[in-house]
């Protein structure tokens, strides 16, 4: 739904809501007068059809009548009129059963007032309004009254005029009235001395039919108007009638009107009793109750009315609920956009933001990955190269201790005598070889140890062991190479030691390395003492190792449990060796969970002590010992 | 007398070991490989050999290996002398049932004093 479709003009509510008014009240009014028209065609209708009754049956049956009424009105006299007529109407009511009402207004005479009276006397029926209440011929009952006769689909009046004469006017206005269709018009009757004229019709409408006015012109204005007039305009005439008459008021007229119920539906009739003297008349206008809108009609109206009113408010309700959803949808949907246009922003933001971050990341990986496979074949090279290296020192050590082997070997076959006799000078000569083979096996272990620090492949393996044994062992060695040096080497031992574990092979190069570079750097006739302390109360045994040399400047007394340092002097240039001794020295103590360090000063010899616990909880293969500093290491190859 | 069979492939070692040995009133028979070492063997049936684990042609475990295999060679002694470090040799030749294990250079006292100890107690047995 576009916006501009939901906003309607306020026009045009008010344009559909005249339209649905205008439209309702049209149908409304176009109902009200089909009914209306219905209704008058009805009347007409049944107004026709009453006419054709009266005037083909009603006349063919009151045929009859017209002669009865000649000869009532020859034959009888005055007073015997209402008993034959009312004989005559019974007969015509027989005939006719549509006829609910016969009467009779005899032309008033003073003189015949007192007969009349007596008449309705003896027939007990004095109370004229008695009278007036009955309206069905099962109702009527003898005598009738000499008023007049009403039908039930229309009045019949009734009257009998005044002797016409020969006065052309009446002549006139008898073809006048049989010409507007009069039901019937008796011939002038001669009743006690006078002529007058039954006229039997059927009024149509409210307007004074044409006989009226006949019978008007007829009595020269006397007689009595009986339709066709309302009460009123009934009174008036009545007192032009009575002043028309010579009659004057003061005889005592006096006009008495009821209403009665109109006898049939759709008619309205009133009747009038008129005294004159000590006579009374009764009149009767009876017309067709054709005024006004029926009620259907006015149910119409209404309904219809009420129904446009509300198919207006229903229209206008409509267009207004119509229009604010339509507002309210186009708030809606602006709202809505607006939303979408954020969330598509915001969700383009993410995904660029995403898209980015993924980028980002992918390239992360891939480095990482091109880095992990550098790694892996870094690592792949280092092994590769450890092994090689690790393969290439076992090489070497071995190709250079199979010739020294050789060497050693014959020296020491030269200098036991097994090659010939072998004078002092010689055997000094060969000592001195043996000492440098010595030097070298050193120089060759020590090339040894260095690959396998290179390599980690240094590994200790602690089992339980005699200590002391070991001490003994490695100090008996050392002694005989310090005697050969012309040095003097104390020992002292604990008597006993509890069983500890340790790396034999590995402790007994540590103490013969730290003797050996005692007895090294002590000059000839020097002093180097090997103490062994058992400390109960620690656990702890301490190997304490002094000597007479030359010391170790203390700038460099941190450094010598480093690794290939070596201390410059003189005298390590004099013995050789890689330095590497301490270094190996310390790790293989720290791996028995001890410790090492050196006490020196220049030139106060020097004291290195070992101490080793009795139970340290050591595995059964501690980790290779690694190198600490391959690039050194590397520097050396 | 008792016959010592020295397998060695380093010439100049061998010379010196022979030395030693005849010095020591040893007879001496030599191999300086692998396959000559399992021939001289079964040929001369020595009483003690020096085996040198670095051999052309295999090595001293296999020409152990082969000798432990012959039921006449299973009380045989054999003592092992390598110059190489590698480590486990000391346990392969503990599993061969080793007499003794001698690294280069060896200290020729000790050397001499182990094999007068093993030819003693065979002597003697």
């Amino acid at each position: 739904m576009s916006p501009d479709a939901t906003r309607r003009p306020r026009r045009v509510r008010s344009l559909l809501g005249a339209l649905a008014l205008t439209l309702g009240l049209g149908l409304t009014g176009g109902a009200v007068w089909m009914v209306e028209r219905h209704r008058e065609s009805d009347h007409q209708q049944l107004l026709d059809r009453a006419a054709r009754a009266v005037s083909q049956d009603l006349l063919m049956r009151l045929g009859g009548l017209e002669s009865s009424l000649a000869l009532l009105a020859a034959d009888l006299a005055p007073s015997e009129v209402p008993e034959r007529f009312g004989r005559l109407a019974e007969e015509i009511l027989e005939r006719c059963p549509e006829i609910t009402w016969i009467g009779w207004a005899p032309r008033t005479h003073l003189d015949e007032s007192a007969a009349l009276e007596a008449w309705l006397r003896q027939q007990d029926a004095l109370s004229l309004e008695r009278e007036f209440a009955m309206r069905s011929p099962s109702q009527l009952a003898r005598p009738w009254y000499p008023v007049q006769a009403i039908a039930p689909w229309s009045f019949a009046p009734t009257w009998i005029g005044r002797d016409l004469g020969d006065d052309p006017r009446a002549r006139a206005a008898m073809r006048r009235a049989r010409a507007d269709r009069p039901l019937a018009v008796s011939e002038p009757l001669e009743l006690d001395g006078h002529r007058e004229l039954l006229v039997v019709t059927v009024c149509r409408s409210r307007e004074r039919p044409a006989w009226c006015r006949c019978a008007e012109d007829a009595t020269h204005g006397s007689s009595f108007l009986l339709a066709g007039l309302d009460r009123q305009a009934l009174e008036v005439r009545w007192q032009e009638a009575l002043e028309a008459a010579g009659l004057e008021a003061a005889v005592g007229a006096s006009i008495r009107t009821r209403v009665v119920t109109p006898t049939a539906p759709g008619f309205d009739a009133e009747s009038t009793a008129m005294r004159l003297g000590d006579s009374e008349l009764l009149f009767t206008v009876a017309s067709p109750a054709t005024t006004g809108w029926s009620v259907l009609s006015v149910w119409i109206l209404l309904g219809g009315t009420l129904a446009s009113l509300l198919c207006t408010h229903l229209v206008i309700g409509w267009v207004d609920r119509d229009t604010a959803i339509g507002r309210l949808v186009e708030r809606r949907t602006e709202e809505l956009a607006k939303a979408q246009a954020r969330l598509q922003n915001h969700a383009q933001t993410v995904e660029d933001e995403v898209e980015s971050r993924t980028a980002d990341l992918r390239q992360m990986r891939a480095e990482l990955l091109r880095q992990t496979e550098e790694l892996i074949e870094t690592n792949r090279e280092l092994e590769t190269r450890n092994q090689e290296i690790e393969s290439f020192y076992h090489v070497v050590s071995h190709e250079l201790r199979t010739p020294l082997t050789a060497i050693q070997e014959f020296l020491t076959i030269i200098r036991e005598g097994l090659a010939g006799e072998v004078n002092d000078e010689q055997q000094e000569c060969l000592g001195a070889a043996l000492e440098s083979c010595v030097q070298m096996r050193r120089c060759v272990d020590d090339l040894f140890d260095i690959s396998r620090l290179e390599t980690g492949k240094l590994v200790i393996r602690p089992l339980p062991g005699d200590f002391l044994h070991l001490l003994r062992h490695t100090a008996r060695a050392a002694t005989l190479t310090a005697q050969r040096e012309g040095i003097e080497l104390t020992t002292t031992l604990p008597p006993a030691i509890p069983e500890m574990r340790f790396d034999a092979e590995r402790i007994a190069q540590v103490i013969g390395n730290v003797l050996g570079n005692a007895v090294k750097f002590t000059p000839r006739g020097g002093h180097v003492v090997l103490e062994t302390v058992l400390h109960d109360d620690v656990g702890v045994v301490e190997i304490v190792v002094t000597d007479d040399g030359p010391g170790i400047p203390t700038h460099q007394l941190e450094r010598i449990f480093d690794r290939l340092h070596q201390v410059r002097s003189d005298e390590t240039q004099t013995h050789g060796g890689l330095g590497l001794g301490l270094t190996l020295c310390r790790l293989i103590v720290e791996s028995h969970a001890g410790r090492i360090h050196a006490e020196s000063s220049e030139g106060r010899g020097t004291t290195i002590r070992i101490q080793l616990p009795i139970d340290a909880d050591l595995p059964e293969r501690t980790p290779s010992i690694t190198v600490r500093h391959p690039s050194h290491a590397r520097s050396l190859i | 007398m008792s016959k010592i069979l020295i397998v060695e492939d380093d010439k100049n070692i061998l010379k010196a070991l022979c030395i030693r040995l005849h010095a020591r009133g040893y007879e001496v028979v030599t191999a300086q490989d692998a396959v000559s070492a399992t021939v001289t063997a079964v040929r001369e049936e020595p009483d003690l050999v020096l085996l040198d684990i670095s051999l052309p042609a295999g090595n001293g475990f296999e020409v152990a290996r082969k000798l432990r295999e012959e039921p006449r060679f299973l009380e045989l002694p054999l003592v092992f002398l390598t110059a190489s470090r590698r480590p486990g040799l000391r346990d392969k030749a503990e599993e061969l049932d080793a007499a003794g294990f001698f690294e280069k250079p060896y200290d020729a006292a000790e050397l001499v004093a182990r094999i007068d100890e093993l030819l003693a107690g065979a002597a003697s047995s």
